[in-house]
Order: C-alpha cells, then structure tokens, then sequence
C-alpha cells in the first residue's frame, strides 16, 4: 500500500470513529433526562401529582399521538408534556402516527377526530381530544387509568326510556353506549318498577325521558336513594303524551325544589338556534362546573327541550349550565303553531343544570336535562361534534365523582392577550416595519459611500 | 518546535534586534555594518522610546495562546466578518432578514393577532433564516477561497486546517449572532407592553436558535468546502438543512415504529421544539452540539484530504 492510499484509509478511519464517538454520545445522552426548565411558571415541570401518577404505573402505558401533520395541531405541546411523564416513568411508552394514514389504530380506539391521543393501561383507553391534552387532562386521565375501579351506570328501563341499544341514527343511545365503553364505564340495565332499592352496585342512575309515568314505587325507590347520597343523571321531554309522566319525574326533583315544567321551548335568537329551526336552542355560554370547564365557546344543542323551574331548596348547590335567551318563550300545551301567543311565558329558562347537596359523609349530585335529545345519537359524533359530546362525558364523569380526581393549577397561556391602542399599534409598526429596515438599509448605503470615495 | 513557530520565533528575534537598535541598543552580534562609518542616529518617535525591550502583555499572550491557535482563529473569522459588511451581502441580507421578520414575525402575529409572542419572530427565523440565510452566508466562505485561488495559500501558510474550519464557522457565526440580536428589538417591546412576558421561554428559545445556528452554519461551512462553485455550495447546504430540519421529523409519521422514534429523534425540528417550550434539555443540547462538532470535523477531513491529493 503506497503512502497515499494509507493516508486515506487512515483518514477514513478517523472519520468513522469520531463520527462514531459523536453518534455514541447522542445515545448515551438520549437515555437521561437532564433538563432545565426555564419559564416563569414551570411550564415544563410535572406537579408533584402527576408525577406521583406516573410513578404508580405498573404496567406499559401506551400512548399514541393521531395527529394531522401541521401547525395548530398542538402536536409538540402534547408530545413534550408526554415526554415529561415518559422522564418519571419507563411504563410510558409513547408513538406518534399520522391520524389520516394510522387507520388501525383510528378502528380500534374508535377516533372520530384527529389530533386525539389515545391512553391505552391494561386494556382500559382514555381519548384526549384536541383542546383536552393539558397536564391536568393528562393526569386525569392517568389516573382513571390505575383505577381497578369500573363506575357503573345503571341505566333505567321498563317505562319507555332511551334505550342503550338503540341504533337509530338519530333519536337512538348506542352512541352514548360507545362513550361509557370508551371512557371505562360499564353500564346495565335497571328495571326500577321491580326492585325494592336501587342496586348498590350503581355508581349513577340514568333515567333518560320515559314515556310512561313512574310507579309510586319507582320514585320512592329513587328519592331514597339520592337521599343516601346517590347520583342521578334525568332528562325529560316537553309535551309528553302522558302529562303525569313530567309530574313523576319532577317528584323525584322536588326535596331539591326544581322540577320540569313540561313545555316546549322557542328559541327566537337566530345567533342561539339551530338553523331555521327555533325549537333547537343552542348554547354557547355555560354555567362554571367541572363538567363544562372545556367547552366554553363552543356549541351544543338541545333539540326540542322543556324547561327546568323551581327554586332550589336550602343546602342545594345549583349550577344552571345550559340557559336560554330572554327572548325565548315556552309553550305549555301541544299546538301546531309555534308562533308566540299571549299566554306563553317568557325565558330566559333553564335547559340543563346540576344539583348537589351534603349526604352524610357523601354528597348526592344530580344532572337535570330539559331534552334526553342533547345526547342522542343524532347530536354526538360522527354525526355532530359539537360541545354535546363534552357535556354527555362530563356528566357522567361528574356524577362518578372523577372530577374531584385532581385539580391542578392551569399553566399560563405562551401567547398573552394585549390590548393595543391605535397609537401604540402606530409606533411599533414605525419601529419594526420603517426604522429597523430603513437603519440597515443606511447603514449599506454608507458602507457602499465610503468604498466608493476611498 | 514546529517549522512555522521556528519561522515565527525568527521574524520576532528580527523584530527585537530592528526595535534595540533603535533604541541605540547595540545588537549581541557585530553587523558587517559596524566596519562601515556609523549613520547618523536617527530621529526616533517619542513612542519608540517607550516600548520596551522586554516582550509586551500583548506579545506574553500572543505566545499563551499560540498554541490553541485562537489567534490565527480570530484574526481570519475577524477577516472574514468585516467582509461579510463591507460587501453589499451582509447588508442584503440583513435587510431582508429584519423586513421578513418584522412584517411576517411580529406585525403580523403581535399587532393582528393581539397576543404577546414571540412565536411568529421565532417561527421566521427557523422557517427561513436558518434554510436560505445561512446557506447564502456561509456559501462564499471556502468556496470563494478555492475559486480565487486563496485557499491554497491559506493552507500552505501556518495555519492548520481545523483552525482555517473554526475561523470561517465562527465569522459566520457572529454574523448569524448579530442578526439574531436585531431580534432583540422585538422581545423588548413585547415587555414594554406585556409586563407579564414569559422572559425564561424567550431566553430558552434564543439558546436553542444559538445551537441551531451553529449547526446550521457548520453544515454550511461543510457545504462550501466540497465545492469551488458557490451557488452548488448554497443549494448542497440548503438542501442538506432541509433534510436534517424536516426529513427526519415527516418520515417519522410515515415510517412504521419503531423506527420513526429514530426518524422523529434525528430530526432537528423536533429537537428545537423542547427549546420553544422554555426548556433546555440535555440531549437537545448535545445533538446540536455533536452536529456542529461532526460537520466541522467533516470539512477539515475535506480539507486534508485536498492536501493528500
């Protein structure tokens, strides 16, 4: 081997190793979590529960980001705050897949939005939807994870109410079946009419808009059981074809002082309806309650819904999350004209709420609907992804007591709201746009000058 | 004792000798001179009185710091930057690089958008400082030097190749630094009207576009050092940017795991996005850090390997 041929075998020797040792450290380094945190709030930094959370885990925790390649999907956010739970704990196991491509995935953990992150712990799944991806959502989630604890949703059947098993496309439940499924519910059916209690098994009772009026057994049952403590998620209907059907069910409301009026609702707003029909109310400013604390803005509907009246009674906690404009009106008897007549009362109503009040050691809590339709099939996903799918899971996850699983301090926005005057927008597009350029602009004009000259 | 610091010795005991004669001083060995009738003493400026026959501080550091090679480092990147600005480039670029920024970083972000950020400041200089700009800076800095024939020179002189590499990657570099505190500007008046600013995310990002920056002009540095032609050199490194910016962070979304975690780690986008996040990790740094060292080693061997050829 000549001289030169040597000196490019050792030169590439070289190379190959101190590319190597450059690629060696990247591995080594690659494995630690040595990390400075340098904003104001700790923005990058686990609150000490949700490092607790992680640390808990004892089994993979597979998370998947489906997002949609782009900015504005809130893909480095969530996958930097994943990366922070994966430094506490080897468990987390984290994967990024394109939303549009990763169609097994999208099938079997039933995604109907891109950008969702699914948590996947011991065949349990929680679904982190777009918006709801901060720490607190995140630990949350973590934690209704490592829960061996099922809630169970005794769903009430026998006097015409919704059923689970509905599959119409429209006024059926099935879709409600899939959200508890998905959201580590389980659920069964209650045939109220026949038990003497309600079982003990129940986490919350459901009675969805029955057709027919309540037994005196089944209120008693059901008053009792709030009365221990209970959780109760009810929704009527407005006209119904047996009047006594609303009567019933207000009783059961009555100790909390709110019933069902039983009328229909007109929503005269057009801004506060749904298009071209004002019997559909819509719904963009909610009451302050765990269950709305991510849907503010945003849309929900409630099609055809009769209004919640009453007075709460002393030690009732009521939080009016769904109300109606002032302009609307409540007709009280079936007609074929919804225009207003002089005798209909005058909104604003109330069209969802919540009660709570001390039980004991416990506390009962009920979600009031004015319309079983604002989670019918027809109003939640894919058919519609407005806030109603929020409200559905919130109650039911409120009424489990899930809210009360964490409650961390919100990080600051990275983008601060500033109210800028004209004159002020005025001096720093001078600034910015004219003297920034126009000094650099003279300074190469100078430059250019004096190598002219000399 | 190497042949260029023999060279060096020689030309500063020549000086010492030239400065004591001038101070009347007689030399230790008796110049031919001296059989000739001695010229007339010559005015000397009242400086040259002053300046002592003993090494000065400046000359103690000289010899300090010969050895690292920083002073032949600095005197070229020195070069090299004064002429990045009294050429019309550096002051194009820089033009051009304040009216994007301005208009489509902060009026365009802050003022319609109402929010104080600095994200559309940041998200220019990512987006375009570091895939066209660098390129068109640092294309000139060893290309040039081959197509006029200095590089030769400069390799033939006693400077070492690593120490030519460092001195161009730095010119550059304080040039890229420059423009990048023009930027400064705009955080201060994001203070100015936000009082609650988040100054630590700023500080992380600005930390993260220095290693960016030195990443980035490396792979320049390197780019140029392949290439006698300049625009082969601009579009071998922007192309090469893009592919370590982007390739690494898409193939990851369209690569099976686990092989996209490697895609997605390798790829310079998602290692910044810990830095915009207001948070400075380790392996972040030293992927940055082991790319710069990796790219400037790489045209070093470039330039040793002209030298064997």
């Amino acid at each position: 081997m000549n001289r030169r041929a040597r000196s490019l075998v050792l030169n590439a020797i070289g190379i190959a190793v101190v590319l190597g040792l450059l690629a060696a450290a990247n591995i080594l380094v690659s494995k630690t979590s040595l990390a400075w945190d340098l904003t104001r709030a700790g923005n990058n930094t686990l609150a000490p529960q949700s490092v607790l959370a992680a640390k808990r885990l004892t089994s993979d925790l597979q998370v998947i980001g489906l997002f949609r390649p782009g900015i504005n999907s809130g893909q480095s956010e969530t996958e930097a705050l994943v990366a922070l739970y994966a430094d506490q704990s080897s468990h987390v196991k984290y994967r990024g897949a394109n939303a549009d491509q990763d169609t097994v995935d999208v099938k079997h953990y039933g995604i109907t939005q891109v950008n969702t992150v699914v948590l996947d712990y011991k065949g349990k799944t929680q679904l982190l939807l777009q918006g709801t991806q901060s720490e607190e959502d995140f630990t949350s989630a973590l934690l209704k994870l490592e829960s061996d604890r099922v809630p169970v949703v005794c769903w009430a059947v026998g006097d015409g109410e919704r059923s689970l098993t509905d599959t119409n496309q429209k006024t059926g439940y099935t879709a409600v079946a899939d959200l508890l499924v998905k959201n580590n519910f389980s659920h069964k059916d209650v045939l109220l009419s026949q038990l003497p209690a309600v079982p003990a098994d129940c986490d919350e009772l459901a009675i969805i808009n029955p057709t027919s009026a309540l037994t005196d057994q089944t209120v008693k049952i059901v008053t009792a059981y709030l009365a221990g403590g209970g959780k109760l998620l009810i929704a009527a209907e407005p006209w119904p074809h047996d009047p006594k059907t609303t009567a019933t069910l207000s009783s059961i409301l009555r100790p909390y002082g709110q019933g069902f009026s039983g009328a229909l609702i007109i929503e005269t707003d057009p801004s506060r309806a749904a298009v071209q029909d004002p019997t559909n109310p819509a719904v963009v400013n909610y009451g302050q309650s765990p269950i709305t604390k991510d849907v503010q803005g945003i849309v929900s509907f409630f099609p055809q819904t009769t209004a919640i009246t009453g007075a709460p009674a002393a030690g009732v906690r009521v939080v009016r999350i769904a109300t109606t404009t002032s302009g609307s009106y409540a007709i009280a008897a079936e007609r074929s004209s919804l225009a207003r007549q002089s005798q209909d009362t005058s909104g604003p109503f109330t069209i969802m709420e919540t009660l709570e009040q001390a039980a004991g050691s416990g506390k009962t809590r009920i979600v009031v609907a004015g319309t079983a339709a604002f989670a019918q099939t027809g109003t939640l996903p894919p058919n519609n992804n407005d806030a109603n799918l929020e409200l559905a899971l919130g109650s039911f996850q409120w009424l489990a007591g899930q809210d009360s699983l964490i409650a961390l301090p919100p990080k600051p926005e990275r983008a601060l709201p500033i109210a800028l005057t004209q004159q002020d927008q005025s001096v720093l597009i001078f600034i910015t746009a004219f003297l920034m350029p126009g000094l650099t602009v003279f300074g190469g004009i100078m430059v250019w000058w004096r190598r002219r000259i000399f | 004792m190497s042949k260029s610091a023999r060279r060096k010795a020689r030309a500063r005991q020549k000086k010492q000798m030239t400065a004591r004669a001038d101070a009347g001083v007689p030399p230790a060995r008796p110049a031919p001179a001296a059989r000739r009738p001695a010229p007339p003493p010559r005015k000397r400026p009242a400086q040259a009185e002053a300046e002592p026959s003993q090494p000065s501080t400046a000359d103690s550091l000289y010899a300090a710091f010969r050895p690292t090679g920083l002073p032949n480092i600095l005197a070229i990147a020195r070069r090299d930057l004064t002429a990045l600005f009294v050429s019309p480039i550096g002051w194009v670029v820089a033009g051009v690089f304040i009216f994007l920024v301005s208009g489509f970083g902060f009026i365009a972000t802050v003022l319609a958008g109402q929010a104080a950020t600095m994200d559309g400041v940041f998200g220019v200089i990512t987006n375009f400082l570091m895939v066209i700009l660098i390129p068109l800076v640092t294309m000139r800095v060893l290309a040039e030097e081959r197509s006029q024939g200095t590089l030769e020179l400069l390799l033939t002189s006693p400077v070492r190749e690593w120490e030519l590499v460092a001195a161009k990657w730095l010119g550059a570099f304080v040039f890229y630094l420059l423009l990048l505190a023009t930027t400064l500007v705009y955080a201060v008046l994001l203070r100015v009207y936000a009082s609650k600013l988040d100054v630590g995310l700023i500080a992380a990002t600005y930390l993260g576009l220095v290693l960016v920056g030195a990443a980035a002009i490396a792979i320049g540095v390197l780019a140029s050092s392949l290439t006698r032609n300049q625009i082969i050199a601009f579009f071998i490194a922007m192309a090469a940017l893009l592919v370590i910016w982007y390739a690494g962070y898409l193939i990851g979304f369209f690569v099976a795991p686990p092989a996209n975690l490697f895609f997605q780690y390798v790829g310079g986008y998602s290692r910044f996005q810990s830095f915009s996040l207001g948070q400075a990790a380790g392996r972040d740094i030293v992927y940055f850090v082991t790319l710069t060292l990796g790219a400037l080693f790489l045209t070093v061997r470039v330039l040793a390997s002209r030298r064997i050829g």
